[in-house]
């Protein structure tokens, strides 16, 4: 039934159409069950299959008990219709009324053991669940209506007991099967759950309903061929039993005979001989009721006949008629009389002696056939006047013959009298069935008489018949035997019996499996749709992630490739197609690397492949045992691949492949970079250490070996301590320096690279391998490979340059503030204080003093900061000829000659020098003053002008001698100092600056200055100039 | 304080300065003594047991003014004085160098004479020197 569509209209609607379609379900196959018998068909068993049975439960539980109705209804047409033209309408109403009550109480009763031994939606898909129903709903539920209605039906039609018990195995085996059956088939249509339910419709519905044929149809074919079987040896029944019951009549023909011949034979017979006689053939056709003679009297014989007999027997009734009642009233009177005259056996018939035989119709009319024929003559049926009007017998007549009157008249007849019943019951006794019926029909006989006997009744319509004609006597006997369908339930009954258990055996079983193999079956489906399912989704899901990885892959700078365990590929993106241009045909799933690589590199993709079998048997061989190793590979066309491989715990190769050309002519730039840094590195005046990452040396560069005398051998892999005790070995005050660290600590390299201005200078002094001062800048690196760097700088001139500063500086502040300080004293002094007028005139001759002091110290300060500050651009170099020069300087020196006598060797033809006249006077004035300061006892003082030739240039030198106090060789390396005296006491006044300034215009000029000394034995200063050209004239006046 | 007059040495190697000092210092209130070097001063020193000494830092005979100063504070006789340095130098270092070596004041020159004056009057206030403030 199509639920959906009944669910969009109202309960009650749906609830009626519902009842109508089970009630049409229901009577179409209950139609169908019958449907071989009503058209025409005939098998000892009727619906064999009763499936509504079945649908009905299945539909009860789908749908509710509610449908109960349609059952009621469905079953009451077919029932009707079935029963309807074998009884009384009335009759068949309630019959069918109750039968269809039972069937709804059995289906509600299985539909409550259903519920409670099985559940609301019985998947019976399991073992224990299938026992159940095929226990419950099948063989259980179905003795309900199984007794009801074959009880009914045997109250209805009358059946006897094997009938009865027949009937109810048939309607039992036949619900239990149609429930076996049918209830799978409907679940399986419309069952829940549908899970398990639907894909039984093709492993359950379709096997059972095709069973449900099978057996039907095997089950209508056995009861067919067992009814042909039947009807077989009914006919063969009946034949036999035709021929025993012409057989016993045919013996009464003959007594009858043998009694005629016997009159026939005798002239007289006697009382006594007849009954001898007739007793002998009744001993032998025990069947006859009686043998009778009865002969030809005439009206005028009557009376004496009458007579004669009373003679021989008082209680001789006379010649009567038959009449109603039996004894007859006396004969009226007719030409001829044919009264009994002899009976045997007389015990028992005594009624029809004296009886005229011709006195009634029947009788006269076989006498009068004998009579004509002169043969046997078989009467109609008569009623015998010995008996009641129900038993029906016939007389069989023999003529005797008159002797004198030809044949037109018999002399009397010989009587057979048959009993119809005695006979057919003797002749029939052994072949008695139950459910058989017997009728004998005379043929000739008046329609109304035409029944001879009838015997036995037949349940229902018979199912089998059987006739049999024969020649009775001249007459026409019908014999017509039936059996009802009783006949074949009495007969081999327990042969259905076995037929209807193995169909229920073999229904049960095949629902059985078919349920229980199906329910696993949907179990494993039910599985493998879930798993499928899951499968499904993981396969979408993997698909997913393969997608999802071929876009990646795609979109990937890089060449990406993978190589399956065979070293077929498997997957590659467009960016290692694209770098393989050359094949990029090739490069297609399921090609192996090798024929890819080959064929590329005969294609010449590869640089410097060489012999190409061997080329590609090395990257072959590189490829398959990849474990990450990074693989540069050159190409044809200058580009540079790296390659990384991979195999993978699965044993796919996957490959990176990196276009690293760039890189590489970087990194060529970058070694010409390195070779240049190296370079510098070496070349650098400064000494640079690098620490590794380890924090050892890593490198040292000639600058540092010059610097410390340290070879790179000796502090390559040093720590930073251990460089530290190597430097401070070579301090010059181990103790005070306070190591390398401080260096870094200081300073970081900066974003830019750039080292950041530190705040302290780390000085290192060193005493060796030569005094020097160093100064250490520590740099902590982020390089790749270099973790600190150390810079030593020489700044020993530098730290000697600030030494003198600050000393300057602090000589000069000295030497001003020393006259200012007796100028500052004596001016407030005088400024605060009374003085005579001589001490006044004094304190300021003092006062004038040391100002003038003041202004030759700030004079000649000023000169040297001249000098030095145009560093000799304000010269005037002209050739000077130092003969001249010297007189002037001598002049305007003008020293006591008493106590400093000059001699001057200095002769004319001295080779002009390339000087500053005027600077170099002054030169030669501070040192002939110095001569002379330094001479405190007096003494000579020599100037010689002498030539020399130093890397090979001519000088012409000034040599100033004197004999003073001298100076240690410590003293006269500070020559030159500024502020630096050699006399400290103070006794020889001077400024210390006089020598400096000699020395400054000496540089300039490009010259040089030479002390000698020795304490006591006086100092001799030399001034070398350099020589004018020849070519140019000497001035003999200079500008000053 | 005794009324009695006190000695004040005065050392420096500079004639002109001695003369100025003298002339300053000679209001009658000192005994004044005088040195050209070192080992004279010191010399002078042991002898008289001065109560002040006026103390030049650079000086020629070997013995530098700050050395003169160690030595006189290290003699228990003569500890007691004090000491202005005068200097021409005056450099922060210098300071140091004589709070090192036990002096008591600091004068660098040029300095006004009346200066000097209040800071040997009002010696036993000092404790710090004056340094070039005295401008």
């Amino acid at each position: 039934m199509n639920a959906p569509a009944l669910r969009t209209k109202g309960p009650l609607f749906r609830l009626t159409a519902g009842v109508l379609l089970l009630a049409g379900l229901y009577a179409l196959f209950g139609w169908l069950a019958h449907l071989p018998e009503l058209i025409g068909g005939t098998s000892i068993y009727a619906a064999p299959i009763w499936l509504p049975a079945g649908f009905a439960l299945g539909a009860l539980l789908v749908y509710g008990r509610s449908l109960w109705p349609g059952i009621w209804l469905g079953q009451f047409i077919v029932i009707l219709v079935y029963l309807l033209p074998q009884t009384g309408t009335t009759q068949a109403i309630v019959a069918t009324s109750i039968i269809a009550t039972g069937s709804v109480l059995q289906a509600l009763f299985g539909l409550a053991l259903t519920h409670r031994f099985i559940g609301r939606q019985p998947a019976l898909d399991n073992v224990p669940e299938v026992l159940r129903f095929l226990l419950l709903c099948g063989p259980l539920a179905s003795l309900l209506n199984a007794t009801i209605g074959s009880a009914t039906l045997a109250v209805v039609a009358s059946k006897g007991f094997a009938g009865l018990l027949l009937e109810w195995l048939s309607w039992w085996s036949g619900d239990t099967i149609g429930v076996l059956f049918g209830v799978p088939i409907f679940l399986a249509i419309a069952g829940a759950p549908r899970v398990i339910w639907r894909p039984r419709r093709l492993t359950v519905g379709l096997p059972l309903m095709f069973a449900a044929v099978l057996i039907f149809a095997f089950f209508y074919a056995i009861g067919r061929l067992e009814h042909e079987n039947r009807r077989t040896e009914f006919e063969r029944h009946a034949e036999l039993l035709a021929h025993t019951v012409q057989a016993a009549f045919a013996s009464a023909n003959e007594a009858a005979r043998s009694l005629a011949d016997y009159f026939n034979a005798s002239e007289q017979v006697e009382a006594n001989e007849f009954l001898r006689f007739a007793g002998g053939i009744h001993q032998r056709h025990p069947d006859l009721q009686a043998l009778e003679w009865a002969p030809r009297i005439t009206d005028a014989e009557r009376a004496g006949y009458e007579a004669g007999r009373r003679r021989q027997d008082e209680t001789y009734p006379g010649i009567h008629d038959y009449g109603p009642g039996g004894t007859g009233t006396p004969a009226r009177r007719r030409d001829a009389y044919f009264p009994v005259h002899y009976i045997y056996p007389r015990a028992g018939n005594e009624a029809a002696i004296g009886l005229d035989l011709g006195s009634e119709a029947i009788r006269r009319e076989a006498l009068e056939a004998a009579r004509q024929s002169g043969h046997l003559a078989v009467s109609g049926r008569i009623q015998l006047v010995q008996e009641g009007r129900q038993r029906g017998a016939v007389l069989v007549i023999a003529p005797l013959a008159d002797p004198g009157r030809g044949s037109d008249r018999a002399a009397g007849y010989a009587i057979a009298v048959v009993r119809i019943a005695d006979v057919l019951e003797l002749a029939l006794k052994p072949l008695l069935h139950k459910d058989v019926a017997y009728r004998l029909t005379d043929l000739d006989a008046a329609p109304a008489m035409r029944l001879l006997h009838e015997t036995g009744k037949v349940t229902g319509p018979p199912l089998y018949g059987h006739t049999h004609d024969f020649d009775f006597g001249g007459r026409r006997w019908h014999l017509d035997i039936r059996a009802g369908e009783n006949y074949r339930f009495a007969h081999r009954a327990s042969y259905a019996w076995a037929m209807l258990a193995g169909g229920v055996a073999v229904s049960s079983l095949l629902s059985f499996f078919l349920l229980v193999f199906s329910g696993r079956t949907a179990h494993t489906e039910q599985l493998v749709r879930e798993r499928t399912t899951e499968l499904e989704e993981a396969r979408a899901a993997a698909e997913k992630v393969r997608q999802l990885l071929e876009e990646s892959v795609g979109s990937i700078a890089e060449g990406f490739t993978i190589y399956d365990e065979n070293d077929r590929l498997v997957l590659c993106n467009e960016a290692y197609k694209s770098i393989y241009q050359t094949s990029r045909d090739l490069i297609v799933p399921g090609n192996t690397f090798e024929e890819i690589v080959r064929r590329g590199a005969e294609r010449g993709q590869y640089a410097a492949t060489g012999n190409i079998d061997a080329w590609v048997e090395a990257r072959v061989a590189q490829h398959q045992s990849a474990s990450g190793q990074r693989i540069e590979q050159r190409l044809d066309d200058g580009r540079w691949l790296l390659i990384v491989e991979h195999r993978t715990p699965s044993g796919y190769i996957v490959g990176n492949r990196i276009d690293i050309t760039a890189l590489k002519r970087t990194a060529a730039a970058l070694g010409d970079r390195n070779a240049q840094l190296d370079a510098i590195f070496q070349l650098s005046p400064d000494g640079l250490v690098s620490f590794d990452l380890d924090g050892r040396v890593k490198s040292v560069n000639a600058a540092f070996t010059r610097m410390t005398g340290l070879a790179a051998e000796a502090v390559t892999g040093l720590s930073q301590a251990g460089l530290e005790r190597q430097l401070r070995a070579l301090a010059e005050q181990p103790g005070q320096w306070p190591g390398l660290e401080s260096c870094f600590r200081a300073a970081k390299v900066g974003a830019d690279g750039t080292a950041p201005e530190q705040a302290d200078r780390h000085l290192l002094p060193l005493q060796r391998p030569h005094a020097a001062v160093l100064d250490l800048v520590g740099i902590n690196s982020d390089a790749a490979s270099v973790s600190r760097l150390l810079y030593l700088r020489d700044v020993t001139h530098e730290v000697e340059v600030d030494r003198m500063k600050s000393e300057f500086l602090s000589h000069a502040a000295h030497e001003l503030r020393t006259p200012m300080a007796s100028i500052f004293g004596f001016t407030e002094l005088l400024m605060h204080q009374e003085f005579d007028e001589a001490t006044r005139k004094d304190l300021l001759a003092t006062i004038y003093k040391q100002t003038a002091w003041l202004v030759d110290i700030i004079n000649e300060l000023l000169d040297l900061a001249r000098i030095e500050s145009r560093r000799g651009k304000d010269f005037s170099i002209t050739t000077v000829a130092l003969p001249d020069l010297v007189a002037d300087v001598l002049r305007a020196l003008s020293l006591d000659a008493e106590r400093w006598p000059i001699t001057v060797e200095v002769a004319d033809d001295l080779p002009p020098a390339l000087a500053d006249a005027a600077k170099l006077r002054q030169a030669l004035t501070n040192v002939l003053g110095n001569a002379a300061k330094y001479s405190p006892a007096g003494g000579t003082i020599s100037l010689r002008g002498v030539t020399r030739v130093s890397d090979g240039r001519l000088q012409v030198g000034l040599v100033v001698s004197d004999h003073g106090i001298g100076m240690t060789p410590e003293q006269v390396a500070h020559v030159g100092e500024r502020f630096w005296r050699a006399d400290t006491s103070g006794s020889i006044p001077g400024t210390g600056l006089g020598m400096a300034i000699v020395k400054e215009i000496l540089d300039l000029l490009g010259g040089a200055f030479a002390v000698d000394s020795s304490p006591g034995a006086g100092t001799t200063v030399s001034l070398w100039l350099p020589v004018a050209p020849t070519d140019q004239a000497p001035e003999k006046s200079v500008a000053r | 304080m005794s009324l009695k007059t006190q000695k004040l040495l005065i050392v420096d190697d500079q004639d002109d300065l001695r003369k100025m000092l003298r002339l300053a210092l000679g209001y009658g209130k000192y005994q004044l003594l005088d040195a050209a070097d070192g080992p004279s001063a010191l010399a002078i020193a042991r002898a008289e047991k001065p109560d002040v000494i006026l103390l030049d830092v650079m000086m020629p005979g070997g013995m530098d003014g700050f050395e003169v100063c160690r030595a006189i504070k290290a003699d228990p006789e003569l500890s007691h004085a004090f000491i202005v340095m005068l200097t021409a130098r005056g450099q922060t270092s210098d300071y140091a160098d004589g709070d090192a070596a036990g002096a008591d004041a600091y004068m660098v020159k040029p300095f006004s004479p009346t200066k000097l004056i209040e800071v040997v009057e009002m010696r036993t206030k000092l404790t710090r020197p004056i340094g070039a403030r005295n401008y």
